[in-house]
């Protein structure tokens, strides 16, 4: 493919050419779930929520890789869940009954790279007999799918597979330095809380920010509503659950009209900017210490949604990419089922924070896949063909 | 005259249970064109697995010991695989060990996106097309006898009526 550059009002855009990926030591089976810059050379992504991959953006030679394939999850797990859970809970992680076709009953869906360091999030499908945890035991005997079940059979063997979540800090070779456990804090037991780490997560230092979903409504009922929880996120403390706080709600980051769908299908992160920790909602981004706005959803039409961005401080600006979602006038029941809706005219936009105004706007191609990673000087993301991925670069500038 | 028509009518039943649903002048399904191709024992009623392999570890969970359960049946079985490239294709061989993907006698492969799609959409109650499910299908009626997600799938009690013993 061979470079251009298009022109716009006060900004350059040019595409460099197409890089191919190295697939020499890890096939990739789809686009991957998430892409982070490193350096400027140097993106990490998520594949196949397998392997957290390191890649020279301007060679597509894969430079390292973490794996979760050759892992002892079930000395992990005994270590740590099972002991923390003594007399109370029996886990059980028994690979044959959870594993897929792969064989693997654990993934990766999200990472934090900060000061040379991973903090890699692993779910681990377990088996978990609930022997003496009351809670847990309230929560199963309530549960509307099991008493149909024990109604309609004599004797009914529950067989409980949950996720147990850890962390995994590595070096930026991926040598791993430490593993933690993430137990869910009593705060959110008891309000009904469930962190989801592979959602959004922020390590600094002993506290770990999290995104919370509120789950005392089943899956039927719950799916249906717009507005679905009250507290967005929190922060764990990793080494005194007990501090566990609740941090932003309706008051800092607006989520009215989200639909389930929307809540755990948009763009979401928690991202630091110059020691201030911000909290992005694919619609809005605020500050998580404050809560003062950075940028409202006021800004972008109804079915607008942003995907990545970069806030440069410096120059005032935000540049992002986002993309609108139109409803079909004949869906199939399958995206009624998942409330899919077509999603068209992904598109660079630059906003002026000072004059609150668009300035810059370019399209991208009709054909595109998420993820976009933004950067302060370019716009990176993956296309494929038949045969190769390749990774794509739209470096940009102001003129001067 | 209303004795003759009884007897045309019975007749009639008859003869449409007696022959396949090709020869009816109806036009063949999807799956059927697929399975048509294909050199296994279309007399009994076949097993069609169309797995996604990037699906959501929830999407495929217990497949394994699923397969594992109905390996032993005699009913001829079709694997269609979502994957489309050749080097994805080696790296999944690669990586399973617990499921034997290769041809045998009354048991084909099918590593093909578009085949997966085309079943998926056709068969699939609630159009989820890119799920990995399970179907029980039978050639002579070019008829879905079950067919369900295989994360919903709770045991083979729900469909062991289907299988050849």
């Amino acid at each position: 493919m061979s470079a251009c550059t298009h022109k716009t009002t006060n900004y350059n855009f040019e595409n460099a050419s197409a890089v191919k990926v190295d697939e020499s030591k890890l096939v990739l089976t789809r686009f991957p779930v998430q892409l982070e810059e490193i350096n400027d050379s140097i993106v990490a992504a998520i594949n196949s929520y397998k392997t957290v991959s390191l890649y020279n953006i301007f060679s597509g030679k894969n430079v390292a890789n973490f794996s979760l394939i050759n892992i002892n999850f079930d000395s992990l797990i005994q270590q740590t869940f099972q002991k923390k859970y003594e007399g109370e809970r029996k886990y059980n992680y028994n690979k044959g009954a959870v594993a897929g076709l792969a064989g693997m009953g654990e993934k990766t869906g999200l990472f934090q790279y900060i000061h040379n360091k991973f903090y890699i999030c692993v779910s681990v499908l377990s088996e978990v007999s609930y022997l003496h945890d009351s809670t847990e035991l309230l929560k199963l005997n309530e549960n509307e799918k099991i008493k149909q079940f024990k109604k309609t059979h004599k004797e009914v063997n529950v067989r409980i597979t949950d996720y147990v979540n850890f962390l995994f800090v590595t070096d930026d070779k991926f040598n791993l330095q430490e593993v933690i456990p993430l137990y869910t804090p009593p705060l959110f037991k008891n309000n009904n809380y469930y962190p989801i780490y592979e959602r959004a997560f922020y390590v600094d230092g002993n506290d770990l920010h999290v995104f919370l979903l509120k789950t005392n409504e089943p899956y039927e009922t719950v799916r249906s509503k717009k507005d679905v929880s009250s507290y967005y996120t929190a922060v764990i403390n990793l080494e005194d659950e007990t501090k566990t706080h609740f941090t932003l709600n309706n008051d800092a980051i607006d989520y009215s009209g989200f639909s389930y769908d929307d809540y755990l299908g948009s763009a979401t992160k928690f991202y630091n900017k110059n020691n201030a920790l911000l909290f992005f909602n694919g619609k809005e981004i605020c500050e998580v210490k404050s809560g003062k706005k950075v940028f409202s959803r006021k800004n972008l039409k109804a079915n607008e949604w942003v995907n990545s961005f970069y806030v440069n401080e410096v120059d005032h600006k935000i540049v992002l990419v986002d993309y609108e979602k139109d409803k079909k006038k004949t869906p199939t029941e399958f995206e009624e089922h998942y409330a899919i809706d077509s999603l068209n005219t992904a598109r660079i936009r630059i906003f002026d924070t000072k004059n609150l105004q668009w300035i810059v706007e370019k399209k991208l191609p009709l054909t595109f896949h998420f993820p976009f990673l933004v950067t302060k000087n370019k716009i990176i993301y993956l296309d494929k063909d038949k045969q190769s991925y390749y990774f794509n670069c739209i470096k940009y500038n102001e003129e001067n | 005259m209303k004795k003759i028509n009884k007897i045309t009518l019975a007749l009639f039943t008859v003869s449409v249970l007696g022959c396949d649903h090709a020869s009816l002048g109806k036009k063949a399904s999807y799956v059927h064109s697929v399975i048509d191709s294909l050199k296994i024992d279309k007399s009994k009623n076949i097993l069609i697995y169309t797995i996604n392999p990037n699906d959501c570890i929830n999407c495929l969970i217990g497949f394994v010991s699923l397969n594992n359960s109905l390996a032993a049946a005699a009913t001829p079985k079709v694997y269609i695989i979502s994957v489309e490239r050749e080097i994805e294709k080696k790296q999944t061989l690669r990586s399973i060990n617990s499921i034997d993907l290769t041809d045998t006698v009354n048991k084909v492969i099918l590593w093909n996106k578009n085949i997966f799609i085309g079943i998926n959409r056709s068969i699939s109650v609630k159009k989820q097309i890119s799920l990995s499910s399970l179907t029980i299908y039978n050639y002579q009626h070019d008829s879905i006898l079950y067919t369900k997600l295989i994360r919903e799938i709770i045991g083979i009690d729900e469909f062991a009526v289907y299988l050849e013993k």
